[in-house]
């Protein structure tokens, strides 16, 4: 079995450079949000060069190759099922945005009442 | 050329590994074009005519211009992430590296060398080395991890092929090694030295390029790490090139006076400081046999040809890559440096990069035509 990259058990350990930080935002939230973008990023580039070497290795081997991708016509079952995926994934990145809206929709609790409550008990 | 395994002693990648590599080079690629272009554009278009609007002048320096240029949300953007694809590349390889290092020591021991690798347990690492790890690599130059560990070396093997994106000879990464000897060439083409020394020789990237070309010559080799020193070894004796290694300091090594022909450096100088530099040059002379040549090859582009963005740029290596010396190095006086250690026949000037070194070529004198297209060359005979 080939051992994937960072999964090497006991040895795992974060290196970190010895040097002064990085402080190029005002805070570090987007400094860390733009390093998980440009990981993800990375992540993706994997997937996708694993996905063509199935597709590269499978010609070679007489089985299907990336022509036989493109040819591929789903039917509506697929399509439906595919819908569904992408709404999830839809779902799962933009969480965040429509989590801020939907606190407007709810805010009508006094939160600041709540905390008294608890502090008065 | 197997990319999982380029050469005999270089860590093994497998697939991921290998594409997450080279989409890390493509994301440097990307930052060091499109999004470099654009922040001279933020600077050229936004932020120098409000400078000049603001205070009615033209500004002083190019430290007024960063300091407006800090608060521009796509400048921000655009150091966070050349700072982080720097630790992102360190830690792809690394962690390859570190998945196989027991495996790596193994291959380290060698039996019957045709070479050496001396370490020096009380060895006192510059501090110009050990206050910070330069260019953001986790354990720098020196770190050790135990009476047989290679990590440093083979991290760096790996890393530098990503870190060069390939511009300095692919995996052997040894265009610069191939360039020093160009440039000996080009000024003593019947050249022929007997006994080579590579000082700041990491891996022995271009260590075993110019042990090449003399293979009559003793080659030895100098850096500061003991892991690095083991790898670089290692890495030498399943390529076949005999060379000695050792862990020493090249402001002043043990070798004894007139030890050598040719002495050489790749892109060491930078990593030193002021007060290093003159003490280096007086090595190199002390340890040269009169009629010996002295060739460092340093990186091209001095600060006074450069643009306002370039120095902006140049501080971030300072600041954040680590680099400490970077622009002492590029406004260092070299002619002098030579004189003063008793050099004559000094030159200093941009040699064309190469894969192959020809006798009596003609590709030193010109302008610089690039970073990775053209190197700084300081050479001179004792």
């Amino acid at each position: 079995m080939v051992a994937l990259p960072g999964l090497f058990g006991a040895k795992e350990k974060v290196w970190i450079p010895k040097g002064r930080p990085s402080p190029f935002h005002d805070g570090p939230t987007n400094d860390q949000l733009l390093s998980m973008v440009m990981a993800l990023t990375v992540e993706v580039s994997v997937l996708r060069e694993r996905l063509d070497t199935h597709e590269r290795v499978s010609e070679t081997k007489g089985g299907f190759g990336a022509a036989d991708v493109e040819a591929y016509n789903a039917d509506n079952d697929a399509n439906a099922a595919r819908s569904s995926l992408r709404s999830r994934i839809m779902h799962k990145v933009f969480r965040i945005l429509r989590q801020e809206t939907a606190r407007l929709e709810n805010e009508d609790q006094d939160y600041d009442k709540i905390m008294k409550e608890f502090d008065d008990v | 050329m197997d990319a999982h395994r380029p050469h005999p002693m270089m860590p093994a990648s497998n697939h991921d590994e290998i594409a997450e590599q080279l989409a890390i080079v493509d994301m440097k690629m990307f930052l060091a074009t499109k999004l470099d272009a654009g922040q001279r554009i933020l600077l050229e278009n936004k932020v120098l005519p409000e400078f000049q609007k603001k205070h009615g002048r033209e500004p002083r320096n190019h430290q007024e211009l960063r300091k407006e240029m800090e608060p521009e949300t796509a400048y921000q953007a655009y150091l966070t992430m050349i700072s982080t694809s720097q630790d992102m590349m360190w830690d792809a390889v690394g962690t390859c590296v570190d998945r196989q290092l027991d495996d790596l020591m193994d291959l380290a021991e060698i039996k019957n060398p045709k070479g050496s690798v001396r370490v020096n347990p009380d060895f006192e690492v510059p501090r110009y080395i050990a206050a910070q790890d330069i260019h953001r690599m986790p354990g720098n130059y020196h770190g050790t991890y135990g009476e047989r560990d290679v990590r440093q070396g083979a991290v760096f093997d790996r890393g530098a092929v990503v870190y060069q994106m390939g511009r300095n000879g692919g995996y052997m990464n040894d265009i610069r090694g191939h360039t020093i000897i160009s440039h000996f060439l080009s000024r003593w083409p019947e050249g022929m030295p007997l006994r080579i020394l590579d000082m700041g020789c990491t891996v022995g990237h271009s260590t075993l390029a110019i042990a090449g070309y003399f293979p009559e010559a003793e080659t030895h080799a100098l850096d500061v790490g003991a892991g690095m020193m083991r790898y670089a070894h290692a890495r030498a004796e399943r390529l076949n090139i005999p060379v000695h290694f050792s862990q020493q300091n090249a402001e002043c090594t043990d070798f004894e006076d007139e030890s050598f022909d040719l002495i050489t450096s790749s892109a060491m100088l930078h990593e030193t400081s002021g007060k290093a530099l003159p003490n280096i040059f007086k090595e190199c002379h002390r340890l040269l046999k009169p009629g010996g040549a002295m060739v460092h090859l340093e990186v091209p582009g001095r600060y006074e040809e450069m643009d306002t963005w370039s120095r902006i740029r140049g501080d971030y290596e300072i600041q954040y890559n680590y680099e400490p010396f970077w622009k002492g190095a590029i406004t260092a006086d070299f002619d002098k440096l030579c004189k003063n250690a008793g050099f004559n026949d000094i030159a200093v000037g941009y040699q064309d990069a190469t894969v192959k070194a020809e006798p009596g070529n003609t590709q030193f004198g010109g302008p610089s035509k690039g970073v990775h297209r053209s190197w700084l060359m300081i050479s001179g005979v004792k």
